[in-house]
């Protein structure tokens, strides 16, 4: 069993080879799969699903669109934090899309460590929300 | 003769500024020295042109984070010679404090394609967000055979397609970053260069523009602008839609 930790840690570790273009794209992949696992557990501990948009959406995509449109009411402080942390993931999965599919595009070390930073931010929140 | 040479020394001067500018923080203590040379420069220029001599040290007093008197300068300069030439510094120069609603407003009656600044000031479009308007400005250079090689034509159009079928007008998206450009003011932040503009049209996700605003801030700490950005964003506009993803991103100079 691995942990959300499990994969930021293995992420720090990649991106400490800066000029390596393909361990800073793993970084970036794996950043983002500990922030995906943590607001997967972050939507399911909320009192009600949140909406899906488009039902056809894979299941990355349906979980960034839960968190975007939650079923809570506004004043519920949880409202906002489900949707802060679903834009934060809608970008920190396009880092990733990007880091894994497109291997033609140049890759910054600075997009890797936002990736990065930003999962760690999404984690972070998460986990405030759960409590 | 004269002409070229007045044109050479406030273009060095403005290009100069606009080094220090895309460093994104304002003139430093260390930068004394550079700081009077320029100011000097301006003076000297002043006896040319004084139209151009304002708009070098509007520029220079925006870079000392004095907008007041940076509005001043510009004031003066359009008092003498109200026109293109003041109107695009006066663009520039809210772009860079972040007024991006106040800029967009004079956009239209600036920077129009057969007013001759368009080129020049294609990178201060997509600052302000104006993505649709772009686009219309864009096609009707290509038509009038303006050379738009090197600019990222494609990427606008993409981006203002998006807007337009999600029904996101541009004033709103200059609404949504005008948020982005409070918080750096609040900060008294420039930020380094036009902001990176992307987009996802996978036909599986939400079509979706990202606008990336660098700053010159720790990368952690830009993480946590980009969450005090949704939080105030929310708080200002309950529908904020997720069609537009506005971050910050630790930038390093290029």
């Amino acid at each position: 069993m691995v942990t959300v930790q499990d994969f930021i840690a293995l992420a720090e570790e990649l991106i400490q080879c800066k000029n390596s273009s393909i361990k800073t794209r793993a970084a970036t992949s794996r950043a983002y799969y500990g922030a995906y696992h943590a607001a997967k557990y972050f939507q399911e501990s909320l009192p009600s699903k949140g909406n899906v948009i488009n039902p056809n959406a894979g299941v990355h995509e349906q979980l960034i669109q839960c968190l975007e449109n939650p079923s809570l009411p506004r004043s519920d402080p949880l409202h906002n934090l489900s949707k802060s942390i679903g834009y934060m993931l809608r970008r920190v999965r396009k880092y990733r899309t990007d880091a894994d599919y497109e291997i033609d595009l140049d890759i910054s070390f600075d997009e890797a460590q936002d990736a990065l930073f930003q999962a760690k931010k999404i984690i972070g929140k998460c986990l405030s929300g759960s409590l | 003769m004269t002409v070229p040479v007045k044109a050479s020394v406030y273009n060095n001067l403005i290009d100069e500024i606009n080094v220090r500018l895309r460093a994104g923080l304002p003139v430093q203590p260390s930068d004394v020295f550079w700081l009077n040379r320029v100011k000097q420069d301006a003076k000297r220029l002043m006896k040319i042109n004084a139209v151009e001599a304002y708009v070098v040290l509007a520029a220079i007093a925006s870079l000392e984070w004095d907008e007041k008197t940076a509005r001043s300068y510009l004031t003066s300069a359009t008092n003498l010679q109200p026109g293109v030439l003041v109107k695009s510094q006066e663009i520039v120069l809210l772009t860079n404090f972040g007024y991006f609603l106040e800029a967009f407003r004079l956009v239209n009656e600036t920077l129009s394609p057969e007013l001759g600044m368009f080129q020049k000031f294609f990178n201060v479009f997509i600052m302000i967000g104006a993505f649709q308007q772009l686009e219309k400005f864009q096609q009707q250079a290509m038509a009038m055979g303006i050379d738009l090689t090197g600019l990222p034509t494609e990427l606008v159009s993409k981006a203002s397609h998006i807007m337009k079928s999600t029904h996101i007008s541009d004033e709103r998206v200059v609404e949504f970053l005008n948020v982005a450009g409070s918080m750096l003011r609040d900060r008294k932040m420039f930020t380094l260069n036009e902001p990176v503009i992307s987009v996802d049209d996978d036909p599986g996700h939400l079509p979706t523009v990202f606008v990336t605003f660098l700053v010159h801030v720790k990368p952690e700490v830009a993480a946590d602008m980009t969450f005090e950005l949704y939080e105030k964003l929310l708080d200002k506009f309950p529908d904020y839609p997720a069609n537009l993803n506005i971050a910050f991103r630790s930038g390093s100079l290029q």
